[in-house]
């Protein structure tokens, strides 16, 4: 779809079309892509459903800074903050990866108490 | 190598960690100011070079940062605190004195590992390290600081934890720095009953009148947000 | 031209107002909401039924499952040891009924009909799906064999490899075995459900044995296999903890590493015959409790014998199974390469490189989800991504291990990424006595994630 026809089309039918077919890259995009949600729900095993702990033993997720995130990813990834199992699993992530995991978990209010 | 497998081995003969996991709740003995100042006098002399050896060795550092300087906002600053209160967080959780949950209950578990030696040693490690938020805590401090709130019967924080957030005599916490998430459980957990270590029952006490939006904002206060790391973009 | 606007701009106004109404409907569903029916309420059934509603909350859900309660498999053998009780694992659906709007037919399935579409009931219902999903768990294949063929045998010798009363069996029949006793244990050939468990099993009844009082208890494991998943980090755990002598046949370790190992001048109380020393067993006697293997025979007090595994019963007898006795699927999608609309997911499928355990079964079940939704939207399914943790104990209760894998599609096959997967060789105390507290954090975490 060329940009002259969106322009048209939005302007006709309004945000209801406009979601689907905005084209920047915005942080609430990227936390609500499907592949985000795709790469992100592998961890909720362990770290509970949308990041939300069962088990007090595991790091929170849902709503983590990114920064947090990026940074615990990386560390653990290159051997620099030593783990039992995250340091095999971080390595398995692409930088693009690491940030879209970190979007879909940081959309969701954190839990004080965690 | 060949030592780490030695004292691998050695503790493998030492009583079932299951065993001790499943202590009663009455046979869990709580301080008195009395029992406190002997034990502190009973504390070996801590040797910081050993200290950081058992940091790597234990695992401390996949926690509490790579010497101790908490890197998440979840997991507290080991540095900065004073030798007294490491020693005894250590001993309580090895004695089940503090056992609050079950991510202290990953604390009781390397505890069992250590000797009263190993924790002045790893007392002595962080004690040494530099301290969290190295230009101080923001300006004006909160009332509840300075001046605490005596309808409620609640002392100034500074009383008890330092002007500056540094901690106080003996065993109190070093607050400046703290990770604010780690600030904010832990002010619940005092507040629930569910961690009840402390020797005078200060924080048992003073935690119970407090508003979830007090603990929230004392919390951001002695996170010196603004120059940590971990700081949310939007306050950048 | 402007004909054309105006239709594709009717075309989509209408399209909307659907969509809010169907919102605006809450958990009414709307007349042509999507049913998605789901085949068997384990670890895969209840998480994707969980997610599935999660994602897309307009779609009806439907589990048929036969149990009112769910039995978990996973980490099941504390059962027989006596550390759990059956209560401990057993989980309530409610959570998915009332919290998640999960419908549930408890019944047994007994027909499908693929054309129409429609699922058949013994109790006479009859539901009708936009696409299907199986998640039937695993059968047991006795007739390889010899000795084992008879019902009566297979009620000697049980399994307890998918909870069940099989558990309380395994119970009593250890508590029998006589002081200083012995009991075999036959692991299945590959593939089967959760690849460290019979060596956990057998490491927590040698620890089982130690804390009666038994010196001179064991465990002998007869396998057809010459290794498995966690295999270097557990037998070294037994060399440490239970006597145990590494085989001369095994091929995990560097010439540095094996000498680190202890060598013992006797059997230990635990012994493990893989294929390449004779393990695989030719012959079982049940009333006798003898079991005749390549390297000869061996007299048991009690005999666990785990035998091979295929696909769940269901989804055989619905024909989705290959010539394996697994089910082929589109890995992207977890659709039936042989029934289309239909999905198989958990132990039953074929997944590339990803073992048959809990972990992947959620897993599977949450990439099937979102493929389900972009699919009944009429849209192409997306990039997917996997993973596997499996945590196991060495036998004592403070020794843990694991391994961890990711996993991607490539050339439509669901591969591991190649990095390191277990602790390493000289992993610290720390670490074995951290990975036991995180199995246990763990039971509680996935449990909650599927079921709550």
């Amino acid at each position: 779809m060329n940009y002259s026809l969106t322009g048209i089309l939005g302007a006709a039918l309004g945000l209801a079309f406009l979601s689907q077919t905005a084209v920047a890259e915005t942080a609430n995009d990227l936390a609500q892509s499907p592949r985000s949600a795709m790469l992100a729900q592998t961890c909720a095993g362990c770290h509970g459903t949308q990041g939300y702990l069962q088990n007090s033993a595991f790091m929170p997720l849902a709503g983590m800074p990114t920064t947090q995130f990026v940074t615990a990813m990386k560390s653990f990834a290159n051997g620099s903050r030593p783990s039992t199992v995250m340091g095999p699993l971080a390595k398995a992530f692409s930088e693009d990866e690491i940030k879209a995991m970190a979007a879909y978990f940081a959309q969701f209010p954190k839990n004080e108490a965690q | 190598m060949k030592k780490i497998t030695l004292a691998f081995l050695l503790s493998l003969g030492s009583a079932s960690l299951a065993a001790a996991a499943e202590q009663n709740a009455q046979d869990i003995v709580h301080w008195t100011p009395t029992t406190w100042a002997e034990a502190q006098r009973d504390m070996p002399k801590g040797n910081a070079a050993a200290g950081e050896k058992l940091h790597s060795t234990l695992f401390c550092a996949s926690c509490h940062g790579a010497k101790g300087e908490s890197t998440t906002n979840n997991w507290p600053s080991l540095t900065g605190q004073s030798v007294a209160y490491t020693y005894k967080q250590l001993l309580d959780y090895k004695n089940h004195v503090r056992n609050e949950d079950d991510r202290s209950h990953l604390m009781v578990v390397v505890a069992q590992m250590l000797s009263k030696q190993d924790m002045a040693d790893l007392a002595a490690f962080y004690a040494d390290q530099p301290k969290p938020c190295p230009n101080g805590l923001p300006k004006p401090a909160p009332s509840l600081v300075t001046v605490g709130d005596p309808k409620r019967l609640i002392t100034p924080c500074a009383a008890c934890h330092g002007a500056n957030g540094q901690g106080g005599v003996n065993e109190t916490t070093a607050l400046r720095g703290m990770p604010r998430d780690y600030f904010i459980r832990t002010m619940n957990m005092f507040r629930e009953g569910h961690r009840n270590n402390d020797t005078f029952k200060g924080m048992s006490q003073f935690a119970k009148p407090l508003t979830d939006q007090e603990i929230a904002m004392l919390a951001d206060y002695y996170a010196c947000t603004e120059q940590s790391s971990l700081a949310p973009q939007a306050k950048r | 031209m402007d004909t054309m606007n105006r239709r594709n701009f009717l075309k989509l106004t209408t399209a909307a107002t659907a969509a809010a109404a169907s919102f605006s409907a809450g958990t009414a569903f709307a007349k042509d909401a999507a049913h998605v029916v789901v085949i068997g309420g384990g670890v895969g059934g209840a998480t994707f039924a969980k997610y599935m509603k999660m994602y897309s909350p307009e779609t009806k859900v439907t589990i048929v499952e036969k149990n009112k309660e769910y039995q978990r498999p996973y980490g099941s053998s504390e059962v027989v040891v006596g550390r759990l009780d059956m209560k401990d694992i057993t989980i309530s659906y409610d959570a998915l009924k009332n919290k998640h709007g999960v419908n549930f037919v408890f019944d047994t399935v007994t027909g499908v009909d693929y054309d129409t579409r429609e699922v058949k009931t013994a109790g006479g219902t009859t539901l009708k799906y936009d696409r299907l999903l199986v998640s039937p768990g695993v059968s047991f294949d006795y007739s390889q064999i010899p000795g084992m063929d008879s019902p009566e045998a297979q009620s000697k010798i049980v399994h307890g490899w998918d909870a069940g009363d099989q558990l309380l069996t395994l119970q009593k029949q250890l508590e029998a075995v006589p002081v200083d006793g012995t009991v075999v244990l036959i692991p299945p050939p590959n593939p089967y459900r959760c690849p460290p468990g019979p060596y956990e099993r057998s490491g927590l009844i040698a620890q089982w044995f130690i804390n009666r009082g038994d010196k001179n208890a064991k465990v002998i494991i007869l396998d057809p296999k010459n290794g498995f998943t966690v295999d270097v980090t557990m037998l070294q755990a037994w060399n440490r903890l239970y006597e145990f002598n590494l085989p001369e046949s095994f091929k995990g370790y560097t010439a540095e590493e094996r000498a680190t190992f202890k060598k013992y001048d006797k059997p230990g109380k635990i012994q493990w015959i893989p294929a390449a020393e004779g393990g695989r067993v030719v012959k079982i006697d049940a009333d006798n409790k003898t079991v005749e293997c390549e390297a000869g025979v061996f007299k048991a007090d009690m005999i666990n014998l785990i035998p091979p595994l295929k696909a769940g019963k269901i989804a055989l007898d619905m024909g989705l199974a290959d010539k394996s006795g697994w089910c082929p699927v589109d890995q992207k999608t977890f659709e039936s390469t042989i029934h289309p609309n239909v999905h198989v997911i958990g132990d039953a499928c074929i997944a590339g490189q990803m073992p048959k355990s809990g972990y992947a079964a959620n897993s599977q079940a949450k990439v099937a989800a979102l493929q389900i939704k972009a699919l009944l939207a009429g849209q192409e399914p997306i990039e997917p991504a996997y993973q596997n943790t499996c945590y196991a104990l060495a036998g004592r209760d403070d020794y843990g291990m694991f391994v961890a894998d990711f996993f991607r599609l490539k050339n439509g096959v669901i591969t591991r990424d190649e990095f390191a997967r277990y602790l390493p060789f000289n992993a610290s105390d720390a670490q074995y006595r951290l990975s036991a507290v995180y199995l246990h954090a763990w039971m509680n975490s996935f449990t909650q994630d599927i079921f709550s």
